[in-house]
């Protein structure tokens, strides 16, 4: 095995990319999506990316609301400070009127919030913006949520109402992002895919949040590998920096890393699976009273661009062409063994490296060839070597085939 | 371009000395009024009689309100708003900077077609002009060659007149608009449809006029004379005609470009804007 990066002691002094270095789109961006869960050491790796990615690498986290106190957020908030892009999203594709079919109960203290109105209402709109603001947002999303692909024209034009709406209020001068959900058909289906990318490119405004509702992931901590919806993304991607957009893509995993070297500007993920796919889930069947089984320890390996079992990891590590991304967190596995928090930060931090490599020109060339280089280690193994199940990084293929 | 209206009767209205008709549109018809005083100046204006049939005073001075907001060399300068009475009967008025140097027919009908480099350099002025309008979410939907005017008679200064008066139209006079004959030919396939026009029908209007400059000819119709708007809507599909040998390959394909059915292919001013700066630096 081949140890690829030593991990430097973090300086702590490194200066981040300024937030309009990241706006102006010039710098590949990483969003930290904050888990509910093991999120404690969070600022802590923010802080080892920043001195070791930094300026080259935006960076940046989210803080969703939906199963959040705001005392929780202010927290978190509060140690993430040295992050120049802070976003507090209001997730309204929770909210009383969207016809997202994962709606849940969100959190009580926002209860007023998720009760949003079908016509943009100013008081409303100021409502979702002050609260952002209040919780220390540096950016902020327009009060908009769930885009319907159902009479998609239709949907998506009164989405645009609210976000004008946010305009208004906000001003010209405060950095604010177009916020919507959408259902996976917006990439896919033709007619669909027209009438977004025609509303990005009818519109001024200059960045773009964008989250799309995926169908179920065949594997939990996979990648997506549907080529219809990566092909989708790749037109949005492609579009977005021809018409100079700053998109950014929620929820996205490396599926927003392979956006970005399609012209994407960053995407946010998390240490857990719902912060790495916004997806629809598999239905887990359990009795009552039966505890539920153990966690697999995963572990993201950089030269399988893929999460797979940790032991898993150490017998491939031991392969001679095998190249290991050492982080700190690595290093603490290494020596207290696994644990999901420390295997979520070491994806953070892996990935962070893997998102830095697209600084610069030739994006898309660079990320082919890091897909390129971990499908050649898969297939210069003996067949029998050769990872399988979950941890077969099915998605090598489709990506391959999107970048090139 | 045919008036109802004789030049006494129009210098009369404006109590000035000459009254010349320079053409009409869908919206009115447009006058060169000499020696007339605007806000204390005298000076030769151009003014257009709207017809009162489509216009509102609300919504003209909404529009209005928006078009003052401009005050730059490539987008004609309105200086009043006013009622007169013509004829005995009560017309609204747009009394504008008067710009002198024909419009892109008149200079078209003169002249022949410009140069490649020309085109270049009024499509560069058109698209910077179109680029403040759409950056405001301003939408002219009817860019057309009467519609623009060369100042002094140079392609590289476009000037592009009556911009945004379409947005004053009623939804049900909006549809009637499609069916006249002579600005059909620089609407835009949704436009022909009966669809809201957006930013990427200015797009399109410009792509014709600019595979226009460039062939003479319009990219899809060879006439419009006794089409049905239907028809019509059917001819401007799929790739425009290929142009001559000649015209620069990327230019053909900019042209192209802002001609595609899908509304987003287009592109925005913006981006055309930076693509033909590219192009015209090579």
């Amino acid at each position: 095995m081949t140890i690829s990066t030593p991990a430097p002691e973090p300086t702590g002094a490194v200066a981040p990319a300024s937030l309009d270095t990241i706006l102006a789109g010039d710098i590949p961006t990483l969003l930290v999506h904050k888990s509910y869960q093991n999120a404690k050491r969070v600022p802590e790796a923010l802080q080892y990316i920043n001195s070791l990615y930094s300026p080259g690498l935006g960076l940046g986290v989210i803080v969703p609301l939906h199963n959040h106190k705001g005392s929780a957020v202010d927290q978190f908030v509060a140690q993430c400070r040295h992050a120049p892009m802070i976003i507090v999203d209001p997730e309204l594709h929770y909210s009383s009127t969207s016809a997202w079919e994962g709606r849940t109960e969100p959190n009580a203290d926002w209860a007023e919030l998720m009760d949003a109105p079908k016509k943009p209402k100013p008081r409303w709109v100021k409502l979702t913006l002050d609260i952002q603001r209040d919780l220390g947002a540096t950016v902020a999303l327009s009060a908009t949520g769930w885009v319907d692909a159902v009479d998609g024209t239709k949907s998506i034009a009164r989405a645009m109402n609210f976000a004008a709406e946010s305009r208004a209020y906000l001003g010209s001068g405060v950095p604010m992002m177009v916020n919507l959900t959408f259902d996976w058909r917006w990439l896919v289906d033709e007619d669909l895919r027209a009438t977004l990318l025609q509303e990005i490119v009818e519109s001024n405004e200059p960045h773009w949040y964008l989250r799309f509702y995926w169908p179920e992931v065949p594997v939990r901590y996979g990648q997506l590998v549907d080529a219809a919806i990566l092909a989708g993304y790749r037109e949005l991607s492609g579009l977005c920096a021809l018409e100079d957009k700053q998109l950014f893509l929620p929820n996205s995993g490396l599926t927003g890393w392979v956006a970005t070297a399609l012209g994407a500007t960053g995407f946010s993920t998390g240490q857990a699976w719902p912060e790495q796919a916004f997806a629809r889930q598999r239905i887990m069947g359990g009795r009552k009273g039966q505890r539920p089984p153990p966690r697999i320890p995963r572990y993201f390996d950089s030269q399988l661009l893929h999460t797979i079992e940790y032991s898993e990891f150490q017998r491939l590590a031991e392969f001679e062409d095998h190249e290991e991304h050492v982080t700190p967190y690595s290093l603490e596995i290494e020596e207290e063994g696994h644990t999901h928090e420390l295997g979520g930060l070491h994806y953070l931090v892996a990935v962070a490296d893997l998102q830095s490599t697209l600084k610069g020109k030739r994006s898309q060339a660079k990320a082919a060839r890091e897909v390129r280089t971990a499908a050649k280690f898969i297939t210069d193994l003996r067949r029998a070597d050769q990872p399988a199940g979950l941890n077969r990084p099915l998605h090598l293929a489709p990506w391959g085939d999107v970048l090139a | 371009m045919t008036t109802s209206l004789s030049p006494e009767e129009v210098a009369a209205a404006f109590e000035c000395e000459t009254a010349l008709f320079l053409g009409s549109g869908t919206f009115g018809e447009t006058w060169q009024i000499c020696g007339m005083d605007v806000n204390g100046i005298v000076d030769d204006y151009a003014v257009k009689i709207l017809h009162p049939e489509h216009f509102n005073l609300r919504l003209v001075n909404r529009e209005t309100e928006g078009l003052r907001r401009f005050d730059s060399d490539d987008i004609v300068r309105l200086l009043d708003v006013r009622d007169v009475v013509l004829v005995a009967e009560k017309r609204t008025v747009l009394v504008c900077e008067h710009v002198d140097g024909g419009s892109v027919g008149q200079n078209l009908a003169a002249n022949g077609l410009p140069t490649t480099d020309q085109t270049v350099s009024f499509a560069l002025g058109l698209m910077s002009t179109i680029d403040k309008l759409h950056s405001v979410d301003v939408i002219h939907r009817d860019i057309k060659p009467d519609n623009i005017i060369l100042r002094r008679g140079d392609w590289a200064r476009p000037v592009l007149i009556d911009f945004g008066l379409s947005r004053g139209l009623t939804d049900e006079t909006f549809t009637v608009y499609p069916a006249r004959v002579g600005t059909v030919a620089y609407m835009s396939p949704e436009q022909l449809r009966g669809e809201k026009a957006r930013k990427a029908s200015d797009i399109w209007a410009c792509g014709v006029l600019f595979y226009k400059l460039l062939t003479g000819n319009h990219p899809y119709i060879t006439a419009t004379d006794g089409l049905h708007i239907d028809d019509l809507a059917d001819l401007v599909v799929g790739d425009p005609r290929p142009m001559a040998e000649g015209v620069p390959s990327e230019l053909e394909s900019l042209v192209g470009r802002m001609l595609s059915d899908h509304e987003y292919q287009r592109g925005s001013a913006r981006r055309t804007l930076s693509d033909l700066e590219k192009l015209a630096t090579k």
